[in-house]
């Protein structure tokens, strides 16, 4: 496990000189080298592409910099890195809000100069049948968790909504994976027991 | 505290991934985290950022993009200094492109938003005390120095100043391999480095010098080729004056 700059002590002065202003391609460059992957990956699970993940955690690193005079040196410099993205991420997700919004909108009818359709249907993924299929399921699933103690009930969802692995849940929840792995075991064995052996298998 | 539907602020989630919040905030954000994918992916970054173990899966970056991504921040941090391009290259050397009043007028462009950059940058902690403006300080190489020139150039920080400029003119064009470039005390020792620096458009290099690393004294700035075993190129003369 990497060191936090809390622990690190070369980070810690890094970060103290860079208030100062002394050595700051140096300690600039040192800090970026910590933190930039962590940023690439921060942004990469919010679901922007690697490209934009790059450039974010780029601007994050170039604000932290910029700003590093505002930093309370009594305070967590990841904590304070952390608020910096989350914000970024909020007023990028804004931004990308408010183009959706103000975007050109075109007919499905509206044809090239060729004469032909400028936008191709785009088939649905889920057909209505399977879509009222998956629908029952779910809620068969929700009737079957609603007696399931709330811990057990908020690591399946996790599971099966967001997709989160056993090491995940845990952090989410702040319990240790072998609680996630045995909530999910039961949860397994009850499901399969109330609903039968598919809905068992969704928690696999 | 907020409620389940809103996001909680970047200070809640540090808060609860530290355990900080009581158990009813705790439950609160808990419930949140369940049903929002947007924080519970942030609260998974935090983890990651905090403890530092990459998280399962996590990517590996090589050291060559590294030094890349490096390469881009640094250009975004350091602004660009005015260029002063020497007179009298060694024959051979291909003169400065003609740039037309559009390009001349990019560049001003870029030098004023360059001065936002170094605004900004500057802005916090300066703002405090008052500022005198940077030292700028142009080297030619030794032994090649123009006539009427100083052979030792003269860096001398203004009071209320932190940091200033140095800028090496190299003799010959920069090539496109990096550069190392040490600045290195009268006894020898190495009193500042920078490390795989690209040469600017105009063929020079731009050092920002904290006043807090040169004591007063002479030295010597070398240019070395990173990819040649830090060969030398060429040397330049220095002199920080209290």
């Amino acid at each position: 496990m990497a060191q936090s700059a809390e622990d690190d002590p070369a980070l810690q002065r890094a970060v103290h000189e860079l208030q100062s202003g002394v050595r700051v391609e140096d300690n600039s460059r040192l800090v970026f080298e910590r933190y930039y992957p962590s940023m690439r990956r921060f942004f990469g699970r919010l679901g922007y592409k690697p490209q934009d993940s790059e450039d974010l955690a780029q601007d994050v690193l170039s604000q932290v910099f910029r700003q590093i005079g505002s930093f309370r040196s009594d305070g967590s410099f990841q904590s304070w890195l952390f608020a910096v993205a989350s914000n970024l991420h909020r007023n990028e997700q804004r931004r990308l809000h408010r183009e959706k919004r103000s975007g050109h909108e075109v007919s499905i009818d509206e044809k090239t100069d060729a004469g032909l359709p400028l936008h191709e249907p785009v088939a649905p993924e889920i057909s209505p049948a399977q879509e009222a299929y998956e629908r029952e399921r779910r809620e068969a699933l929700e009737r079957a968790m609603k007696d399931m103690p709330p811990q057990m009930r908020r690591a399946i969802t996790l599971r099966i909504d967001q997709d989160l692995k056993y090491r995940e849940i845990a952090v989410v929840l702040q319990i240790s994976v072998e609680t996630v792995k045995a909530h999910l075991f039961s949860a397994r064995q009850r499901l399969r027991e109330l609903l039968g052996q598919d809905y068992g298998d969704w928690l696999d | 505290m907020p409620s389940i539907d809103q996001h909680p602020p970047p200070e809640i989630l540090v808060a609860y991934h530290e355990r900080r919040l009581s158990d009813p905030e705790a439950e609160d954000v808990r419930e949140h985290l369940v049903a929002c994918r947007d924080c519970t992916a942030q609260l998974l970054g935090l983890a990651d950022l905090l403890d530092g173990d990459g998280g399962a899966g996590a990517d590996e970056i090589s050291r060559s993009d590294l030094d890349a991504a490096w390469q881009r921040q640094r250009e975004r941090l350091l602004p660009l200094a005015p260029v002063v391009p020497l007179r009298d290259r060694k024959p051979g050397t291909p003169p400065p492109p003609r740039r037309s009043w559009v390009t001349a007028a990019s560049l001003g462009l870029a030098a004023a938003l360059a001065l936002v950059v170094v605004a900004q940058w500057r802005t916090i902690d300066h703002l405090k005390q008052p500022q005198a403006n940077p030292v700028l300080v142009n080297l030619e190489p030794a032994g090649s120095v123009r006539a009427g020139s100083p052979a030792i150039r003269e860096l001398r920080f203004p009071a209320g100043t932190e940091r200033g400029w140095v800028i090496l003119n190299p003799a010959e064009e920069p090539g496109s391999s990096p550069y190392d470039i040490e600045i290195v005390a009268a006894d020898g020792e190495v009193a500042l480095r920078f490390q795989s620096l690209q040469g600017s458009e105009a063929g020079n290099f731009r050092l920002e010098i904290p006043r807090a690393a040169l004591e007063p004294g002479d030295y010597t700035v070398r240019l070395l080729r990173a990819a040649e075993g830090r060969r030398q190129v060429e040397e330049f003369k220095l002199r920080v004056t209290p």
